[in-house]
């Protein structure tokens, strides 16, 4: 899959996910809150960096061809953060049904290299 | 405590995978619009494929717009502050496009305690399954939550 470089992140991006996902955290809004939990700034829905995940894998693979995605929120993603996201193919096999799929490891780093998301995705090919 | 935990039922409930939606998840997340036109002059495509991650949002057409874990906590079975959220699985059964309508189940589908430096986590594995009108299966979402116990 191609990286993809997405950023730097909005208070605008996290507004419109969180409208369309209907989670109004305050975590991901309200700084005087968010400093009042201890942490240094807003952060961003762990299913937003999943999300554009998600959408990059299937834009590279085809919509229809994502079969599994695994994922762990390691790391905040801040605002302001430059994310890189890249996977790259750890096994190519045929299932029981003669399919071919492919496994990928997925990394999301920021552009202070932090780890922010780690995971595994498994697509279709088409035949 | 547990039993407590097992006593809360599985919620079913229908979630329409709406057009709009789809778009609006789409444009979230920072892809092209996906109601372009594809030709100058063409209409929308009638029909968008769902963003994978939208799976997760299908609660908010629950009776009680709660994801699993939430209800735990309503229930005082879980502390929201002390918990984490340590994974996110799917499994797509098949593809999911816009104007199906799927019918959901949550549930609490295990629960178990690690001991650690730290003290002791408590581990809760829910799963959300999607069906087809008829009943086949179409997606599959793990989601582990992670309360710390002491």
């Amino acid at each position: 899959m191609p990286e993809r470089r997405v950023g730097p992140i909005t208070q605008e991006h996290l507004i419109r996910f969180a409208g369309a996902g209907g989670d109004f955290n305050r975590f991901h809004y309200d700084a005087e809150f968010v400093h009042s939990r201890g942490f240094k700034g807003i952060f961003a829905q762990g299913l937003f960096t999943a999300g554009i995940l998600g959408q990059t894998l299937t834009a590279w693979a085809g919509a229809d061809m994502l079969r599994k995605l695994k994922v762990r929120f390691a790391e905040p993603v801040w605002l302001g953060d430059e994310l890189e996201f890249s996977a790259v193919v750890t096994r190519v096999y045929k299932t029981s049904a003669g399919r071919v799929w492919v496994d990928l490891d997925c990394v999301v780093r920021s552009g202070d290299q932090r780890q922010v998301l780690t995971g595994s995705a498994t697509i279709g090919v088409a035949e | 405590m547990d039993e407590d935990l097992w006593d809360v039922p599985p919620v079913t409930f229908r979630f329409p995978v709406e057009w709009g939606k789809c778009r609006e998840f789409a444009l979230a997340l920072l892809d092209e619009d996906p109601a372009r036109p594809q030709a100058e002059g063409g209409a929308s495509p009638s029909v968008l494929p769902m963003p994978p991650i939208m799976a997760t949002c299908a609660f908010r057409y629950s009776p009680d717009n709660m994801p699993p874990s939430a209800r735990l906590v309503e229930r005082g079975l879980v502390d929201r502050a002390r918990m984490l959220q340590g994974g996110l699985e799917f499994e797509f059964h098949r593809p999911i496009r816009s104007g199906e309508q799927l019918t959901v189940t949550d549930k609490l589908d295990r629960v178990h305690d690690k001991e650690t430096s730290k003290g002791t986590l408590r581990f809760l594995e829910f799963e959300t399954a999607f069906q087809s009108a008829e009943g086949d299966p179409v997606c599959t979402i793990r989601t582990t939550n992670i309360e710390r116990r002491s």
